[in-house]
Order: C-alpha cells, then structure tokens, then sequence
C-alpha cells in the first residue's frame, strides 16, 4: 500500500510517496505483500526477500528428497527431521516478519504468519479461531490449510497415509506461534488430505494441553527452547 | 529469543550484501535459521560482534 503525503512549501505543492512499512505505519496482517520486497536479480543469480536469499526448485524435488529421506531413515526419523526443519524455518520468519514490519496489533503479528505461508507457496492457510492470553499462557488457534505442497508430495510419492503428513507445515506453524508467544506451542493436523481428507487443518495449543496423539510432536521439538 | 542475532545478521546484509550472511554463517557456525532459536547471550553476541566487525572492518554495533 502507497500513502500519499501533499506539502506546501511556499506556493508549490509536493506530493510524496511513500510506501507504508518504510515509514514505519502500522498494518493489518492481510496488507503484508511477499511480491513487493521480492527481488529476482538475474544479474547476480540472487532471488531475495528482505535480507533472506530464496532458491526455487520444482515442488517435486523437493517431494523426491522427503522420500529419499524417508527410505532412508523411515517414516520416525522423517518426521522428526522435517518437523524441526519447519520450527526453526517458522521461528526465524516470525523474528523477520517482527524486525520488518510494523502490524496494527499483536493480532495481526500472529494472523501474518498464515499469510506469509501461503505468499511462500507452501499452503493456503486460512486462520478460523485465534484466542490467546498472555497472563494465563493461554493460547488457541484453528485453521485451515489447502494445497499442502507436502501433502500433496506425500501421496504422490507414497499415495494415501494412515497418519496426517504435513510434517514440516506443523513445524512452521509451532515455530512461528511459539516465537510469537514466548512459550513452547505445538501444532498438529486434526485432518489431512494425505491421509484422504478434504483438505488439512491446524490446531495449535501450549504443549501440557494436548493428549498422547501429541507425544512424537513433542518429543521432535523438545530441545528447542523458546 | 535472538532478536539481536537476526538483527546482525540484517546488518551484514545491509553493510556488505546478502552473500556477507553466508560468511557470518561460516564464522559463527550459526545460520540464521538456527539462530532464529538460539539466546542472544552475551557469548553469542560476542562472537556475532567478532565477525561482523571481521566481515564489514568496522565495529559492530550495539542492539
């Protein structure tokens, strides 16, 4: 988004642009726009976004290397791997997403994060409940995500699962809102398209408020602290 | 929370360009997706300092 500034100096009448997160003007979490700071630099084979360099690799590839992974090492250490490379991918855009930008609240802080996943081409993720408390450490988010790149890899690759497969879509997600919340979160897919649902989804709460479902989740991140 | 090891890592990028971040990676041996996660300690921070100040030949700044 663009604001205009008009000033007179004397008898002449300047107009001056300027673009709203250089200013430092607050934003909603729906203003974020990942194609205005992205730069393609064909001169210097480097893609960037803000100081973080990006490389490109057809999606499939990227679904080969989880495979090789996991016929490699199985399905356990797979998903711990992918789960932990998804946290620190998460917590590190949140800290960029906070030094960047200025968001209208601390709502729309939490709320970019499924906006930057979905700019990134990983998910479309569309938050449904976010409730949370920093007094008592109470913390809630639901959503949903469409086109889970990894999902979709997952049934290319291996076809339908017994278990929901999004391993490094959950990580991001308990990566980003913990790095938000100071506390450790932990997010785990309520349904899955890799395991034949209609689309994936999210719900993310503090570790001790989950079940057993939660344990190998947990145990994948437990050594990062927040 | 290392907000002032990301912010080092934006410095070097601002100072020297984005491939500096890659050699602060190398003399830190902390990307910054793991030090996303890491303390800003007054050991990390030290050590940042170093190579920034290494990598741009001038002290680094305080955060």
């Amino acid at each position: 988004m663009l604001i205009f500034f008009i000033i007179i100096d004397g008898d002449k009448i300047k107009t001056i642009l300027f673009k709203k997160n250089i200013i430092g003007v607050k934003m909603k979490a729906l203003d974020f726009d990942f194609s205005k700071d992205l730069k393609l630099d064909v001169e210097s084979g480097i893609v960037s976004f803000k100081n973080i360099r990006l490389v490109m690799f057809d999606v499939e590839a990227i679904g080969l290397l989880r495979k090789l992974l996991i016929d490699e090492l199985g399905v356990k250490k797979a998903r711990k791997i992918f789960l932990q490379f998804g946290y620190q991918q998460g917590f590190a855009d949140f800290l960029q997403m906070k030094v960047n930008y200025s968001f209208d609240s601390e709502m729309d802080l939490l709320a970019s994060g499924p906006v930057i996943h979905t700019w990134e081409g990983v998910v479309k993720a569309v938050p449904k409940e976010i409730r949370f408390d920093r007094k008592t450490g109470e913390f809630y988010f639901t959503g949903t995500w469409t086109n889970s790149y990894e999902a979709a890899q997952h049934r290319a690759y291996f076809g339908l699962s017994d278990e929901v497969v999004c391993w490094s879509v959950m990580g991001y997600a308990s990566g980003w809102c913990s790095a938000f919340f100071g506390k450790k979160l932990i997010a785990i897919e309520p349904v899955c398209v890799g395991k034949g649902d209609e689309a994936c989804g999210w719900e993310i709460k503090p570790e001790a408020d989950w079940g057993p479902e939660a344990k190998p989740y947990i145990e994948a991140l437990k050594h990062f602290k927040v | 929370m290392a907000d002032k090891l990301i912010k080092y890592y934006n410095y070097v990028a601002e100072q020297k360009g984005i491939l500096a971040k890659g050699k602060l990676a190398e003399l830190t041996a902390m990307p910054s997706v793991i030090a996303a996660t890491q303390p800003d300690s007054r050991e990390n921070i030290e050590k940042f300092k170093a190579a920034v100040a290494k990598i741009t030949g001038s002290p680094a700044p305080e955060f």
